[in-house]
């Protein structure tokens, strides 16, 4: 039993951590979060990716983002996204505003965000064509 | 020998907390780790497959630790693991500027090389608490019964 006495002691502590952290991060939001591109009519456009509505948090499935052709997810800082009567999270329209630049990617007339350009991007990954 | 017992112990314990720590926040917040992987550089192709298996893999890591008779399996398990984390963030440091991370507790507020030498430290750790298992089991085969 002396033996168990640091593991007991140890699921202890790691539960009440996570326990204690998770309920943190409810007040706390993390640095940031990832939106989704939902392509209209399948168009990768300049405009289209630029077009905030077309990029969403909570995809029916997340997809996966590889490849450099086209536009897939980017991740969005905390201070410019917020959550709205649904609980959903969404850009902010008013203080922090994002504002997304498209380049095209490595396929011709296809678009993908760029992170240095844009404001309140703090990553993306884009999917292959 | 009860000494050597007492630090395998203390540092079982302790990569013990480390594995259940970072499965259970993972599980909590599912959907965002497996966004973050979805994000994350050569990961995201295996996103689906890994938002589970890392988590599961942690636990059973976390259950072989918290037995005295397969301890020296949970520490095994536990080098492989830190060890494999250590050298994906710091290649992924090396060659990615922007680094996508899903961390929890005192490591989100830690910068990436931060993150490294803390990884580095656990990798250390649970190294030398299989060395003194080792040499503990080396002791007894000695010790005439």
């Amino acid at each position: 039993m002396k033996r168990y006495l640091f593991g007991i002691i140890a699921v202890i502590i790691a539960t009440a951590s996570v326990a204690f952290t998770s309920s943190h991060s409810v007040t706390k939001p993390l640095t940031s979060h990832n939106f989704y591109y939902v392509a209209p009519s399948g168009l990768y456009t300049e405009l289209a990716v630029e077009n905030k509505a077309n990029w969403i948090s909570n995809p029916g499935t997340i997809p996966t983002c590889s490849g450099s052709a086209k536009a897939c997810t980017i991740a969005v800082n905390d201070n410019y996204t917020e959550l709205n009567g649904s609980g959903v999270r969404v850009f902010k329209t008013s203080g922090n505003i994002a504002n997304i630049v498209a380049e095209e990617g490595t396929s011709q007339d296809l678009f993908v965000p760029i992170v240095l350009s844009s404001t309140g991007l703090d990553s993306k990954a884009d999917r292959p064509q | 020998m009860k000494k050597q017992v007492l630090i395998t112990d203390i540092i079982s314990a302790i990569i013990l907390l480390l594995m259940l720590y970072a499965a259970l926040s993972k599980l909590l917040q599912y959907q965002q780790f497996r966004a973050t992987l979805s994000a994350a550089p050569v990961l995201k192709s295996f996103a689906a497959l890994l938002a589970w298996l890392i988590p599961v893999t942690e636990i059973i890591t976390a259950i072989l630790l918290f037995f005295p008779s397969t301890r020296l399996r949970g520490l095994q398990a536990g080098f492989l693991l830190v060890s494999t984390f250590t050298v994906y963030l710091s290649v992924m440091v090396l060659a990615t500027r922007e680094l996508p991370c899903n961390c929890g507790g005192i490591i989100s507020g830690m910068s990436w090389p931060q993150h490294i030498v803390f990884n580095i430290f656990f990798t250390i750790l649970t190294g030398s608490g299989i060395l003194v298992y080792e040499k503990r089991t080396e002791t007894m085969k000695r010790t005439p019964p």
